[in-house]
């Protein structure tokens, strides 16, 4: 008997991590800026933090108990990420948002559909929440402080 | 049946009295007839708040009517001509017989939740009649057992027998006659916006269903009453049986029993036999009975035995216990890997209820991405429709870069298979909850062992050190051991019964329900879809006689499940022109009432328009109408309007129709008298 030498696979679609979605990640980034951007501004490493803090409850705590124990308790590290770099540029694109002078900047298409999020009360329901209450408490000086920490660290 | 005969309003004031002449309606149609604000609605209303309807308005008590009956009186060139100090209105009636009723609007000494009902023609035929004070909208006023209730006395005096409806908090209590009445008297502001549009709010479901299925007599509400009685029995009766499961189950484990041909849900169970508890040993699972005559064996042949002196026992007693030792250190093994087992299957069991969150964040998370992802498509963002801005090309839904060729799931796809993921770590869950339950049942053995063993153990030991001369302790106590067993044993057996047949009994019942649901009809009895019918032929044929033109009348039915008219399951409300839907709250109107005569249904025999007019439904179809209503030789209508304030246009409407007329002619129509 002849046996059959050939084996066939069939690639099935996989099933992906929400962060890696476009428009999730982009309008978590509209969020961000809206919330916590002094007037819509932003520069990359903050998005970064608060993209960061959005991943997982436990990253979130970590972030509220920075800020509500006034920079105090330690926050060693935040992870950085090449998608947030890419819903950036795809956002930039889409002319929600602009770069300027090493800020990003909330432009007014993007704010209007910001604000459509935010209305919408069936969206985002947590983070809204703690994104609100951390508000625009997490001033860019601060985030720099940190990055120095870890280069001198 | 109910019949409004005269009408008669009168107000005190600081210039004298005002007021209106006595009314008299026709048996048949009576027009109203008057120019804009001569008083047409303050009549409309007046007849409403006397059968103390004002709800239908919109509000209860006397906040609900205009100022010339509460506040001031304006003149022709709207400036107060006098303040009013204290107003009434009386409405003689007739049902079952012919009373007054008196209600005040505005007074020092009388409250507006008050009726004052005459047992005769007050207004028709004046005479010094008995009069009983009643209530109406406080909290009694609608219960029978109130003699005071305006709307119980009501109910009856129009030969009504109102039903027990179903309310959203799940309670049973009377249909009221504020949720009939919309489908006969219709106001002129919200009345024509909708079929039975002025009903009030009483967190009743599908209040307008209700209230046609009473009009119309039908058996439906019978049979959903039927229903909501066997599901509320069927609670009653898995609650009962969950608890007996409970009681049964706890009388099983004090005896280290299992229960055998029962769940904690109800069942059905063919004999009381077939329920019963066996007792399962590592070698043997004995029924319970048979297990208790294995213990009277045991037992017998203790009691046959005669008591060894210590003396003769010490060499076997030395022996016996090196066995009990030796099982000892076996239980105790069992117990620790028993223990290691469950710890494992905790944190598992922890492990998958936090994997558990995590997908359920997850199903949240991407539920938003979908949210965010139509969003965003609406708006035509070109990332929304998985194109890349800068080149135009797929983007997969995906932010990983290029050279990573794997294929996403589409997020659709994405939700679908969370939710799997879910299910399958809830069975997860089930399945290691019930073993850790299992796991623990057989800690707790073995630690009964354990304890008995060495409770065994040390009566041996102690009778190795006492005299010699002394009965064994070890056969006796081992006797007495035994007997207790017996006896719990056989008393817990005794019970049993008593268990079985409550669940046979249960258990027919539960039978009972099943059965009696599965005869009862879907919701409509045969005679009621006759009913239904008939109202769609009725009504079909009048919106063809009105001229209805937004949609083919073909298309129109009278829904089985609402019983208000539908276009393709829609309302027809969505469908018509403006002056289409008024012409269709016309013919359904009728056609109720004519449907009700037909098969002697509910319907009161009574019609209340308030400018029907409406929405130019235009002269000749209005005409249309009265000459319909004129024709009732059975049936009282009184209809209020302005005709456009035009006489042809009245003349055009009243063309070939009996009625009489009551003019308010141009002017403030309540006048000092």
């Amino acid at each position: 008997m002849k046996e059959n030498k050939y084996i066939s696979f069939t690639e099935r679609e996989m099933p992906l991590y929400i962060n890696y979605r476009p428009m999730y990640k982009v309008s978590q980034i509209l969020l961000i800026l809206y919330f916590n951007g002094y007037a819509g501004k932003a520069s990359l490493l903050k998005l970064h933090l608060f993209s960061w803090a959005l991943k997982s409850y436990d990253n979130l705590n970590i972030l509220k108990d920075y800020v509500t124990s006034n920079y105090e308790k330690e926050l060693q590290f935040f992870g950085i990420e090449s998608t947030l770099n890419r819903a950036l540029n795809l956002a930039y694109a889409e002319k929600l948002v602009d770069f300027d002078k090493g800020n990003y900047k909330l432009l007014e298409k993007g704010r209007k559909f910001v604000e459509q999020i935010n209305e919408d009360e069936t969206l985002f329901i947590n983070e809204k929440q703690v994104l609100k209450l951390i508000g625009k408490k997490v001033p860019e000086k601060i985030i720099n402080g940190l990055i120095n920490q870890w280069k001198n660290a | 049946m109910l019949k409004i005969r005269a009408l008669k309003i009168t107000i005190n004031t600081d210039q004298g009295v005002y007021g209106t002449p006595l009314l008299q309606f026709s048996d048949s149609l009576t027009i109203i007839k008057g120019f804009n604000s001569t008083g047409k609605s303050t009549l409309f209303q007046a007849i409403l708040f006397c059968l103390g309807l004002e709800e239908l308005i919109g509000g209860k008590n006397e906040k609900t009517m205009q100022s010339v009956l509460k506040s001031e009186i304006l003149n022709n060139e709207n400036k107060i001509e006098a303040n009013v100090i204290e107003s009434n209105i009386l409405l003689e009636i007739e049902g079952t017989s012919i009373a007054t009723v008196k209600r005040y609007i505005s007074s020092e000494s009388k409250n507006s939740g008050l009726v004052e009902v005459f047992n005769g023609s007050l207004l028709t035929e004046p005479k010094q009649y008995d009069y009983v004070p009643m209530y109406v909208h406080d909290k009694g006023a609608a219960d029978s057992k109130n003699a005071f209730g305006f709307h119980s006395f009501l109910e009856k005096f129009m030969g009504w027998e109102l039903p027990q409806v179903q309310y959203k908090d799940g309670s049973f209590r009377k249909l009221y006659l504020q949720n009939i009445f919309p489908s006969f008297i219709i106001e002129q502001k919200a009345g024509w916006t909708d079929f039975l549009a002025t009903i009030p709010y009483y967190a009743l479901l599908d209040k307008e269903t209700r209230a046609l299925e009473f009009l119309l007599n039908l058996d439906s509400w019978k049979i959903q009453q039927r229903k909501s009685k066997l599901k509320q029995d069927k609670n009653d009766l898995i609650f009962d049986w969950k608890n007996k499961y409970n009681e049964f189950k706890s009388l099983a484990n004090q005896i280290a029993c299992e229960i055998r041909g029962l769940g904690s849900q109800p069942e059905i169970i063919n004999s009381s036999n077939s329920v019963y508890l066996v007792y399962v040993t590592e070698e043997k699972t004995y029924n319970i009975s048979e297990y208790i005559s294995a213990l009277e064996e045991e037992y017998e042949e203790f009691v046959d035995l005669e008591v060894p002196n210590i003396g003769d026992q010490a060499e076997e007693s030395e022996l016996r216990i090196n066995k009990l030792n030796e099982q000892l250190s076996n239980y105790s093994i069992n117990l620790s890997s028993t223990i290691n087992k469950k710890n494992l299957a905790i944190s598992k069991f922890n492990s998958f209820e936090e994997r558990l969150l995590e997908l359920e964040n997850d199903k949240i998370q991407n539920e938003y991405h979908l949210k965010v992802k139509k969003k965003g498509a609406e708006q035509g963002f070109a990332i929304a429709h998985d194109n890349c801005p800068y080149c135009s090309q797929g983007l997969n839904d995906s932010l990983l870069p290029k050279d990573i060729e794997i294929v996403p799931m589409q997020i659709e796809e994405n939700l679908e298979y969370l939710k799997a993921q879910i299910n399958l770590i809830k069975i997860y869950i089930v399945n290691h909850k019930n073993d850790i339950s299992d796991l623990e049942r057989r800690i707790d053995l073995y630690n009964i062992r354990i304890s008995e063993t060495r409770s065994d153990i040390r009566t041996l030991k102690t009778q190795l050190t006492s005299d010699n001369r002394l009965p064994s302790i070890e056969l006796i106590e081992k006797r007495l051991k035994l007997k207790a067993r017996l006896d719990l044993y056989r008393r817990k057996y005794e019970i049993l019964p008593s268990f079985q047949e409550y669940f046979k009994s249960l258990s027919d019942e539960w039978v009972q329900i099943l059965s009696e649901e599965k005869k009862l009809p879907k919701s409509l009895s045969a005679f009621d879809y006759k009913k239904i019918s008939e109202l769609e032929t009725i009504f079909k044929q009048l919106l063809g006689e009105f001229h209805y033109r937004s949609k083919t009348i073909d298309s129109i039915s009278i829904s089985r499940d609402t019983l208000l008219p539908v276009v393709d399951k829609y309302s027809l409300k969505f469908d018509s022109s403006a002056s289409d839907f008024t012409r269709a709250i016309w013919s359904y109107t009728i056609a109720l009432k004519e449907t009700s005569d037909k098969y002697d249904c509910n319907h009161p025999k009574l019609f209340i328009l308030d400018e029907p007019g409406q929405q130019e439904a235009g002269d000749n179809d209005l005409q249309f109408l009265l000459k319909r209503l004129g024709n009732y030789d059975n049936t009282q209508s009184i209809v209020f309007s302005s005709f456009h304030q035009s006489e042809e246009t009245f003349k055009a409407c009243t063309k070939d129709v009996e009625f009489e007329l009551i003019d308010l002619g141009k002017e403030k129509f309540i006048k000092r008298l």
